[in-house]
């Protein structure tokens, strides 16, 4: 169930990101399109071969192949462990302050949300 | 570029400022009735002063420079129609050099003068030789009391010193942190429990007379604002003449009169934390508190909360500061003895006047009626 | 750190909408630093609203003599909840907001390094916060001054003789509060840290991340390396109160000074981790406005690191009447007189940056000029505090007061304005009117002088600090009621920005990618930046990359070297 959730917002992301930059690869032209006004890094493939010819010597890591990444490594899918572990962590130290049994739930739910927490995949 | 109003209100803005600080100056110099700082009577004081106007100056010059080029850059360099874009300069290591050296100087100077004041105000600079008086001073929660080692005597709420001599005092604590400052003749130490800290000052010739305020500066619970003192410079002779007094066990009132009254009942329900020479105390016993041992512990009845009274007719505040009283308004037959008299106002209800006091605790509006009031009003006022 | 290119994908399956795709859910699940970036700002905004109805609370009690808006408990609650408030949930988390939305964007970051741990950081604060202030609801919000000074905040217990002690929850509350945001910055540093170390775009080298980076950096090493201190502490006390031990309690052997080193060896520290970021925004705001780069990056970079690491050193100034030796004293005096070095290098610098620029007075230009007047005499007036026989006087005055007023409020708040006018088109797309700008600037402006310049003169005037009330003979009833007017002004101003804030996000002006000519990579991109921030990585050659895109003929490479 959690796995097939991640799954899916992984793939709305790429679905989103891949929209964008159909748009963005028109956009450039255009220059008009509010949305996208300002001028995009279009020539940032040229620039990198720019540098190497003007100093050759400082800028030698940039020589690297660029290569397309997917989307889901550049933008982190969405967790809801975060909240659910400080949640926790308020929890528990509301039982410090409140009773025992809080105290309890607190660090019951600190560990599960840890474990979720850990297990979930990107 | 338009930019509205610039000028106008930088200007008036620069008139506040300088309007503030000059106003400043003259209200420290003239806050007399203030526990000024600045208005100091003795040499800790002064010193301490001395440093305060050096580092004023230091700090005007540098403050009228660096404002000076900050608004002369704002005015002369603000964008108008047509301007070229400036030079594009990163930076100066020479002017660098010189922008890092300069503050150096400066401070070190303020330095200098830091370290000197330092020692001459630290208890290893306290003076040999001349009269010196030992006090005692224990901070409680939320009133100050003073123990004449030398001498025996207890007090609360005011400390008498003769000028000219040298005033050791050790600060005690057995309950929280609280800090011994009179601002016209020394700093503040800190009264910490564990720690028993010490501090000297003196009292010049010119004080003779004058009560100086006293303030605990040390957050210390709920009536920290009103725990307050005074200090009254006396010369030699009436030091000596005080001492004499304050070593007398309480007076023993007439009998059958009003304050005779007063002294049953203050047997009665007083004793348990006020203390009084020659009714619950021994002479000899007047260091109730243990505090020349902050390690101990006061159990109830081993050691008297409230402040010792007997001689609190000769006093002329109470409460940690909060009342000042006068014997004039305290007429015990007077029936308007709870609007006028201050005294009067703290038997009858504690908490509405130090809201919090330990006092407040056994005694609330109604514990003591009026005639009780009367009756204890003429017997403290008999304790000169 | 390759550069990289998003690449297309196309799936599309029909599915149903997750929680995480509704709004709501949206922002609670985001792991994205720009979202995270605005709760933060929103929550710091949120407590500054609090701690400033408290300021208003404590000044109208002050206003006149023996005031009877509060009563004493609830004053003492209300003025160590408005430091608390101030410094822990509103100064921290508003900066934590403006790092994580900038700091990627500055170094050409798509994320920050750790995006669940920025989020669980994130909730950490709110819940923090809100733990902290429920306190309120059962009337027992912690009293014992911002610094919670011990055994004043010990049980009776452990201070039997005491007449008046912290038998309730309040300092639990404070303990424990604490302890959760510690946790808190704990994560965003780390995050920080390795997010400025490991993620900066190619050719962005160390000694050219924009200044702002630079300082989040060092307050994010501050952080890491003073909150244990303060955390200890925290323990230490709460052992103390709750299972008998002994750190504190001066009866069974404990100092109550150990409470007052552990704390300010944090509590010094985090006056810088207050200061530098706003530093950082101020080194940002003026070349802009000025249309110059900055001048002596490398200084005021260094500067930088300089005061956090003398940061360390100067923590007993706090303490100089407690009765420490006199040749430690010495030494304290002489670290704190030295802090002041690079701090004055850095208002140096910024004069120089604004000299002979060409200055376009916008509202984030005014309130970055007003920084620098304002900062100065927080920094002159803490130089008064370094003197210590001047501060046997002072220490717990109301010159302190007016110190750190001067201080946090003429210094981080005026730069949290100027950031906020800065940035807020880039992360809104719309620009705040100019108009209620000024309006709010200069009502800001004066009223922070007549409300925090009196206290100068109160504190010499011998008006101690934490009083809830004073007596009408002793001088200072005028100057309270000008605090208190001052004060007041303050909130106007700031009914004014929430005014502009709204008018603006209802129909403001569009602000277009790059509203303000700007030099550096976060406007080199939309408003507001989509989720990966740039399409392409941007490739840097020199301080002010977006300068040298903008003006390739003359751009910075071209003509200096670094």
């Amino acid at each position: 169930m959690r796995t097939k959730n991640s799954t899916s917002q992984q793939e709305s992301v790429e679905q989103r990101v891949s929209d964008a930059v159909a748009e963005e690869q028109e956009a450039p032209r255009a220059e008009t399109t509010e949305d996208s006004g300002a001028p995009l890094e279009t020539d940032a493939l040229e620039t990198a071969e720019e540098v190497q010819s003007d100093t050759p010597t400082r800028k030698k890591r940039i020589r690297r192949k660029i290569t397309p990444e997917e989307e889901k490594t550049i933008s982190p899918g969405h967790s809801v462990w975060p909240l659910v572990l400080a949640l926790a962590l308020i929890v528990l130290f509301l039982g410090i302050i409140l009773h025992p049994i809080v105290l309890v739930i607190g660090i019951i739910m600190l560990v599960g949300s840890a474990v979720g927490w850990i297990i979930e995949r990107h | 570029m338009r930019t509205p109003v610039f000028k106008r209100k930088k200007s008036r803005w620069l008139t506040l400022s300088a309007g503030l600080l000059l106003s400043s100056l003259l209200l420290a110099a003239c806050g007399e009735n203030s526990p000024s700082t600045l208005n100091t009577y003795g040499p800790v004081a002064n010193s301490e002063s001395f440093v305060f106007w050096v580092i004023l100056i230091i700090a005007a010059i540098v403050f009228v420079v660096v404002e000076a080029i900050l608004v002369y850059s704002v005015f002369r360099f603000r964008e108008r129609p047509g301007m070229p874009n400036p030079r594009q300069i990163h930076g100066n290591l020479l002017i660098e050099g010189i922008w890092t050296a300069i503050p150096m100087v400066i401070l070190f100077i303020v330095l200098f003068f830091t370290i000197r004041g330092l020692f001459e105000v630290a208890p290893s600079a306290q003076p040999q030789g001349g009269q010196t008086v030992e006090v005692e001073a224990v901070g409680h929660q939320w009133w100050w009391e003073f123990y004449y080692k030398g001498y025996k005597i207890t007090t609360a709420d005011t400390m008498v010193v003769p000028a000219n001599a040298t005033i050791h005092v050790d600060l005690y604590s057995n309950n929280v942190i609280h800090s011994f400052w009179v601002p016209a003749l020394t700093g503040k130490t800190d009264v910490i429990p564990g720690h028993d800290n010490t501090r000297w000052f003196k009292a010049d010739e010119s004080a003779i007379g004058k009560t100086f305020v006293g303030i605990c500066a040390e957050y210390c619970g709920t009536q920290h604002a009103n725990m307050r003192f005074n200090v009254q410079v006396t010369n030699n002779n009436d030091f000596m003449t005080w001492v004499t007094a304050q070593q007398q066990a309480a007076a023993v009132p007439a009998a059958g009169s009003l304050a005779e009254q007063g002294k049953k009942i203050f047997e009665g329900q007083c004793v348990s934390c006020h203390g009084i020479v020659g009714v619950n105390l021994k002479a000899d016993n007047t260091n109730q508190y243990g505090y020349s041992d902050p390690m101990a512990v006061c159990d109830a009845g081993a050691c008297l909360h409230g402040p010792n009274l007997t001689h609190f007719g000769s006093r002329r505040l109470i409460a940690g500061g909060v009342l000042e009283w006068n014997p004039k308004d305290c007429d015990p037959n007077d029936p308007n003895l709870l609007q006028k008299c201050a005294l009067a106002q703290w038997l009858h209800d504690p908490g509405a006047v130090k809201p919090g006091n330990e006092m407040s605790q056994s005694i609330q509006s109604g514990t003591l009626n009026d005639d009780q009031i009367r009756q204890l009003v003429a017997y403290l006022e008999s304790l000169k | 750190m390759a550069t990289r290119v998003v690449g297309d994908s196309a799936t599309t399956v029909v599915r149903k909408r997750s929680f995480s795709e509704s709004y709501i859910g949206e922002w609670l699940t985001t792991t994205d630093h720009k979202q995270i970036g605005i709760m933060y700002i929103f929550i710091g905004f949120f407590f500054f609203l609090v701690g400033g109805m408290e300021a208003l609370l404590i000044r109208s009690q002050l206003a006149v003599p023996n005031g009877k808006v509060l009563s004493p408990e609830e004053y003492n609650q209300v003025f160590t909840m408005h430091g608390t408030t101030m410094i822990f949930l509103f100064v921290i988390p508003f900066l934590a907001g403006l790092g994580n939305y900038f700091v990627p964007l500055m170094i050409g970051a798509r994320d920050m390094a750790f995006p669940r741990l920025n989020a669980f950081a994130l909730w950490v604060v709110l819940f923090g916060g809100l733990f902290i202030q429920s306190s309120f609801l059962i009337g027992q919000a912690p009293n014992g001054g911002w610094f919670m000074y011990m055994p004043l905040n010990l049980t009776s217990q452990g201070v039997p003789n005491a007449a008046e002690v912290v038998n309730g929850l309040n300092a639990d509350f404070w303990y424990l509060g604490t302890t959760l945001l510690g946790v808190s910055s704990i994560g965003g540093s780390l995050n920080f840290v390795v997010t400025i170390f490991k993620l900066r775009a190619p050719g962005m080298s160390i000694n050219r991340i924009p200044l702002f980076s630079w300082m989040v950096l060092v307050q994010a090493f501050l952080l890491l390396f003073s909150l244990p201190s303060v955390t200890t502490a925290s323990v230490l006390a709460l052992l103390d109160r709750h299972l008998g031990t002994h750190f504190y309690q001066y009866t069974t052997g404990g100092d109550p000074l150990l409470w007052q080193h552990l704390f300010w060896s944090f509590g010094h520290p985090e006056v810088y981790i207050l200061i530098l970021p706003a530093f950082g925004i101020i080194s940002e705001v003026l070349p802009v406005f000025s249309r110059k780069p900055i001048f002596g990056y490398t200084f005021i970079a260094w500067s930088g690191v300089a005061i956090g690491f003398l940061s360390f050193t100067v923590w007993a100034h706090h303490m100089f009447a407690v009765g420490l030796p006199p040749i430690a004293q010495a030494f304290f005096a002489t670290s704190t007189t030295l802090i002041a070095v690079p701090t004055a290098v850095k208002i140096f610098n910024w004069l120089a940056t604004v000299y002979g620029g060409k200055l376009n007075l916008k509202t984030s230009m005014l309130f970055a000029l007003g920084f620098v007047a304002m900062f100065l005499i927080g920094g002159l007036n803490g130089v008064a505090l370094a003197v210590v026989p001047f501060d046997y006087q002072i220490t717990d005055t109301y010159f302190v007061v007016s110190h750190i007023h001067y201080v946090l409020f003429g210094g981080t708040a005026l730069a949290l304005f100027a950031g906020i006018f800065y940035w807020f088109p880039k992360m809104s797309g719309k620009l705040l009117n100019e108009r209620l700008g000024q309006w709010q600037f200069w009502l800001m402006m004066i009223g922070l002088n007549l409300a925090f310049f009196p206290m100068h003169i109160l504190g010499l005037l011998g008006m101690p600090r934490r009083v809830y009330t004073y007596p009408a003979n002793l001088g200072w009833n005028e100057l309270n009621l000008i605090a208190t007017v001052g004060a007041f002004m303050i909130g106007i101003a700031v009914v004014v920005f929430l005014y502009n804030v709204v008018v603006t996000l209802k129909n403001g002006q569009k602000a277009g990618n790059d509203p303000w000519d700007a030099f550096t990579l976060e406007w080199d991109t939309t408003s507001p930046p989509r989720k990966y921030n740039f399409l392409h990585i941007p490739v840097v050659r020199s301080r002010r990359p977006f300068y040298d895109k903008k003006n390739p003929e003359i751009a910075d490479w071209k003509t200096v070297t670094h």
